[in-house]
């Protein structure tokens, strides 16, 4: 600790004021206050300062205290409402236009993706080896029904078997519900494939026709 | 409830404990309202200020981080909306037959504001610089420690120290000159 020179700052005067010092250096600050008149008049005008400051603290006025009361109680109700409506459960704000139109952005962009990365393309239909990937004749005829066919729509594109496209099972094409389909999983069922998934089907009961193979896995893009 | 610290309080709060947030507001009104009266010098004023503090906490209560002190971000709010009231506040027009005049004299009279000291007080902080009467009304009137105050103002513990003490030396000297403390003579800097 550097011995005291010359008058001690505001800064080691509030200390010393708060009791903070340690005592040698209380010790110093004391003695030159006792010696030092400008420095002890500043420190009692502090002291008489933070006295008076303390005036100011005071029970908050009955009325006021009680309209604060109100003004929270208020703005709470008012958060409790808008939080409720931010968490409310997605099929009470759900609009079919909405949904309608969440189902193709994932597509697009998957098929983005895939095409990017330089992905082989392997044709469901029209194209490509069937025995790696085939549509469920039962289920193309169901779906042929409200929907064009999908040659027409879908260009064929032949498979480069060279990029090692995984051969997958044929599973049972399940129902085709053309129907009001509702809820985010159903949504989710219709709009991503993946691995595991070899079958895509669409709101307005068509099949999608291109899987595209690439490195993130198979994705598929609707006619 | 007032066993439990500000940090409990505010957690049981963001979890949608409507009690928990009027004990904070009941246990830190009385201090919000003495450091917003000493920016705009009126009871209602400070009422008024208080209120808006208190309800701006409420709307960003989600985002406050728990390893904050409570009080240093409520007595910061409380200064910004005292401040922006003043910036706020109508100019009073010209008062040719001091209607305006008395008006204002009247709310001064007000039982909660009566006190010659308290109203010397009032002068003398609008007199202070603001930063010495931020530091000043952070630590002796909101009870913040230094390195609480400090935070609130975005400045070193050492400013916080110096501003405060330098202010409550000019507070005295302010006193001082209206009739109430030491005379003007008796204070000088160190």
């Amino acid at each position: 600790m550097a011995e005291l020179t010359g008058h001690p700052d505001d800064e080691l005067l509030f200390d010393f004021t708060a009791g903070s010092l340690d005592s040698a250096r209380a010790d110093e600050i004391r003695a030159h206050v006792a010696r030092c008149a400008g420095c002890a008049a500043f420190m009692d005008a502090a002291l008489i300062g933070a006295d008076a400051t303390s005036l100011l603290v005071e029970p908050m006025p009955t009325a006021a205290a009680a309209a604060l009361d109100a003004a929270v109680d208020a703005a709470w109700r008012e958060r409790a409402v808008v939080s409720n409506v931010a968490t409310a459960p997605p099929a009470l704000v759900r609009t079919p236009t909405p949904r309608r139109a969440r189902r193709f952005v994932p597509i697009l962009a998957f098929a983005a993706l895939a095409l990017l990365a330089g992905a082989s393309i392997y044709a469901g239909r029209g194209g490509g080896d069937s025995s790696s990937y085939s549509s469920s004749p039962k289920s193309q005829s169901e779906t042929s029904t409200d929907a064009p066919a999908t040659s027409e729509r879908t260009p064929a594109v032949e498979a480069d078997s060279s990029a090692g496209a995984p051969a997958m099972a044929t599973p049972p094409a399940p129902p085709i519900d053309s129907g009001d389909v509702t809820g985010d999983a159903a949504t989710q069922r219709e709009c991503i494939a993946t691995r595991d998934e070899t079958q895509l089907f669409l709101p307005d009961g068509r099949v999608a026709q291109v899987i595209l193979t690439g490195p993130l896995g198979i994705y598929v893009v609707c006619g | 409830m007032d066993a439990e610290d500000d940090q409990q309080l505010v957690r049981r709060a963001k979890a949608g404990d409507q009690r928990a947030f009027e004990a904070l507001v009941r246990r830190h009104r009385d201090r919000a309202h003495a450091v917003a009266l000493g920016v705009v010098r009126h009871p209602e004023d400070a009422a008024d200020v208080t209120q808006e503090a208190f309800i701006a906490v409420l709307r960003h209560l989600d985002t406050f981080q728990a390893s904050a002190a409570f009080t240093t971000w409520l007595h910061r709010i409380t200064l910004r909306k005292a401040y922006d009231h003043v910036r706020r506040r109508v100019p009073v027009p010209t008062d040719p037959d001091g209607a305006q005049v008395a008006a204002l004299r009247a709310r001064d009279e007000d039982p909660q504001f009566t006190g010659m000291a308290r109203t010397a007080l009032l002068e003398g902080l609008a007199a202070l610089d603001q930063p010495f009467r931020d530091a000043v009304l952070l630590v002796d009137v909101a009870g913040l420690a230094v390195e609480e105050a400090a935070a609130a103002l975005g400045v070193a513990s050492g400013t916080i120290k110096s501003r405060v003490f330098r202010a409550r030396a000019q507070l005295a000297r302010e006193l001082g000159t209206r009739g109430v403390g030491p005379s003007s003579n008796e204070v000088q800097d160190g």
